[in-house]
């Protein structure tokens, strides 16, 4: 693959990344409060700590979507969308494997999210584009080293 | 690469929490970061009710428990006289349990205590619904508290 291909592939993947995770944070920077019900329902954290996730998650999410919009930190942004994606992975995997039955508040609360399994899943082909990006991002840089 | 990309996302991170607590300070919507659930439910003005309140407000005539979990794990086991409505099929199941809510001097909602957050979510609903602050309460430690206490439950399926 050439450098001109690589570097547009990266960009757009990038950006495919940044669309969403702005997509996801916007909706929860509006309504924390519904987004901390959302947390809540992980039944995963301690209760005193739902409200502060809820507060620092969607922000962090929006500035490393604009890290991988601008290019400003691209790497940064890209090892961020991917351990969060992960970390995503990790609460709707288990909260699938217990059963609960639950609204993933992924793109807010209450806007008819996907079923949890759903999510995992949808969850799961954006860590794989996250790992590309990740991947083509290094190329790029090599092959602008070794020019 | 690996190295400055690390750099980069720790910046980010601190970046994204110092305007997260900037923009929570500053809004009306800011959430209280310590308190979890009681703290949400004083924010919207809803109080929380212990299991020794409960049991008072039981023996008042108007109290009505509600069930804010889903209708299967209420038909395993509730407390008696509770009525099931999940927060999950809220507006299917709110007809039928309306008349008897409206009637109410107060609704003490539970689910399944902990962190669980059904019970807040119908509180919620219940207030879009007209339903004042004052008639609603939420039993934070739910059927898991209950039944600690070692007081009956009572199996079967709602109305």
């Amino acid at each position: 693959m050439g450098q001109r291909t690589t570097t547009w592939l990266e960009r757009l993947g990038r950006w495919g990344l940044a669309a969403i995770f702005l997509a996801a944070a916007v909706p929860k920077i509006l309504d924390p409060s519904g987004f901390a019900e959302d947390v809540a329902h992980y039944a995963l954290l301690p209760d005193a700590a739902v409200n502060l996730v809820a507060v620092l998650l969607p922000w962090i999410e929006a500035v490393g979507a604009l890290a991988l919009l601008t290019g400003f930190a691209a790497e940064g942004g890209l090892l961020l969308a991917n351990l969060l994606l992960l970390l995503f992975l990790g609460a709707l995997g288990q909260a699938w494997a217990r059963g609960l039955d639950i609204d993933c508040g992924c793109f807010g609360h209450g806007k008819g999210n996907a079923s949890v399994a759903l999510a995992f899943l949808r969850d799961l082909l954006f860590f794989l584009l996250a790992g590309a990006v990740l991947v083509l991002r290094g190329r790029r840089l090599r092959l602008s080293e070794g020019r | 690469m690996v190295r400055k990309g690390l750099l980069q996302m720790l910046g980010l991170v601190a970046g994204g929490a110092a305007l997260g607590l900037l923009f929570n300070t500053l809004s009306p919507m800011g959430l209280p970061l310590t308190g979890g659930k009681e703290a949400r439910m004083a924010q919207k003005g809803i109080r929380m009710v212990t299991l020794d309140e409960v049991r008072y407000y039981l023996d008042q005539p108007g109290t009505i428990l509600v069930d804010a979990r889903s209708p299967e794990e209420y038909a395993l086991g509730h407390i008696p006289g509770a009525l099931n409505l999940p927060a999950d099929a809220f507006d299917p199941s709110f007809p039928k349990v309306a008349k008897r809510l409206h009637g109410a001097s107060l609704i003490i909602i539970y689910c399944s205590g902990g962190s669980c957050g059904t019970s807040e979510e119908v509180a919620g609903k219940l207030q879009e619904r007209g339903f004042k602050d004052s008639v609603l309460a939420v039993f934070a430690d739910g059927l898991p508290g209950w039944m600690r206490a070692k007081l009956p439950i009572q199996s079967g399926a709602g109305e």
